[in-house]
């Protein structure tokens, strides 16, 4: 019952992201709204579940990319992901608010930075700064929605 | 072997994560695999099946902008016909009138409507040209289709126009090609009553209508519109003729102002 239940979780972020990325779009630049579900997985309920989960979201997206670049990744990026928030899960009790904070913030900063690395390596040797605006711009764009859910229901709490 | 079992389940979160890894880094790895490619294929009709709905609702949203598009261009599109009909009738219009100048034996000034009907106790026009452009009052107006009027007043640079369907305007005609003479004035919608023609004389549907010059105003021969028919006055011994005069009467902008017969 938990296995669908979370299969329904990762078919409706699927949807979600499907449907609402293009309307979000900046550009080049995409919100990640599976990696912020993910996140709440992860740091709710422990390594297990968020490893599974990442893995399991980061396929489904892969399989449904179409593009044979890079298959995998996203499996990679999102159960590297999933493992590490997992850490955080009952840690709100012992960091305070902001320490907390900047080590969510942290992993995704890392999450998009290996996603950059690989993706965007030719950008790398060619032009390091245009790297650096992308990975940062692409990271800063879903912490921002990551913020906007922080009003309603923060991280810190659940 | 139970021991690696209890090991691996109290670290299963960590032995998940090495097997995911693993996973990950062999799909990565194995990307061209062809097997791999079959399984994307199904995978890839499932996600455009999922699609379906949004791409119907893109494409709706699409041919409502882009239906509000056409029918914006077709309005500029109509609009810059209209403007281009009428330039070309003006321009047939404006070479007319220069047919018009070229011919004439009379000594003409072009002039331009920009008023009508600004006196309410006639009927009048009000021309673009005056005083300074030698206009005096008790001039003929006409147009390649015939007489339209005479000056009445006179300012600096602009004059008042007597128009031929003022109620109280007269004019001496001629009717060809039987040469009888009469006085037309205005009856209604574009036609002219002429009077005092002779009852014996032969006036047909068809006939011409030129000025006779008998007046000092209106040089002679000036056209003036086309006999549309003929019927005895009762108890007279003459007859009315209706002339049709041109048909555009209320829609001329430009005419001519006869200064001199040459």
């Amino acid at each position: 019952m938990i296995v669908f239940q979370y299969i329904i979780i990762i078919f409706v972020t699927f949807l979600f992201q499907l449907y609402t990325s293009e309307f979000f779009s900046l550009g080049t630049i995409d919100p990640d709204f599976c990696l912020i579900v993910l996140l709440y997985i992860s740091i709710k309920n422990g390594g297990l579940v968020g490893t599974l989960f990442g893995f399991s979201i980061g396929l489904f997206i892969d399989l449904s990319s179409g593009t044979n670049q890079f298959f995998g990744l996203t499996p990679l990026i999102y159960t590297i992901t999933g493992y590490f928030s997992a850490f955080l899960k009952g840690e709100n009790e012992k960091l305070n608010k902001l320490y907390f904070t900047s080590l969510w913030i942290f992993i995704i900063f890392c999450q998009f930075l290996i996603f950059s690395l690989i993706v965007y390596q030719q950008l790398l040797i060619a032009n390091p700064a245009q790297f650096l605006i992308k990975w940062l711009a692409t990271s800063l764009y879903t912490l921002v929605f990551l913020g906007i859910l922080q009003v309603m229901i923060p991280i810190y709490k659940i | 072997m139970r021991n690696l079992l209890l090991f691996l389940i109290k670290n299963k979160d960590h032995f998940v994560f090495v097997v995911a890894l693993f996973f990950s880094f062999a799909l990565l790895f194995n990307r061209n695999n062809d097997e791999m490619s079959v399984i994307r294929g199904f995978s890839s009709d499932f996600v455009s099946f999922l699609s379906t709905p949004l791409v119907k609702v893109k494409s709706l949203a699409i041919v409502n902008e882009e239906n509000q598009y056409l029918r914006e261009k077709n309005l500029q599109l109509n609009l810059q016909l209209e403007s281009i009909l009428y330039a070309a009738d003006e321009n047939k219009n404006l070479r007319d009138l220069l047919d018009f100048k070229r011919e004439t034996r009379l000594k003409i000034i072009p002039a331009s409507i920009i008023n009508k009907g600004i006196q309410t106790n006639v009927k009048s026009l009000t021309l673009d040209v005056g005083a300074s452009n030698n206009i005096t009052t008790n001039q003929a107006v006409l147009t390649p289709d015939g007489v339209i009027g005479k000056t009445v007043q006179v300012g600096e640079k602009s004059s008042i126009v007597q128009s031929i369907s003022d109620n109280n305007f007269r004019l001496s005609v001629r009717i060809m090609p039987s040469g009888a003479v009469g006085i037309l004035r205005w009856s209604q919608n574009n036609t002219c009553k002429v009077y005092e023609v002779q009852k014996n004389v032969d006036i047909n549907i068809g006939d011409r209508v030129i000025t006779s010059g008998f007046s000092k105003i209106y040089p002679e021969k000036l056209p003036v519109g086309i006999v549309s028919g003929v019927y005895d006055e009762r108890g007279s011994y003459q007859k009315v003729v209706n002339v049709k005069i041109q048909s555009d009467f209320e829609s001329i902008q430009n005419v001519f102002i006869v200064i001199e017969d040459k």
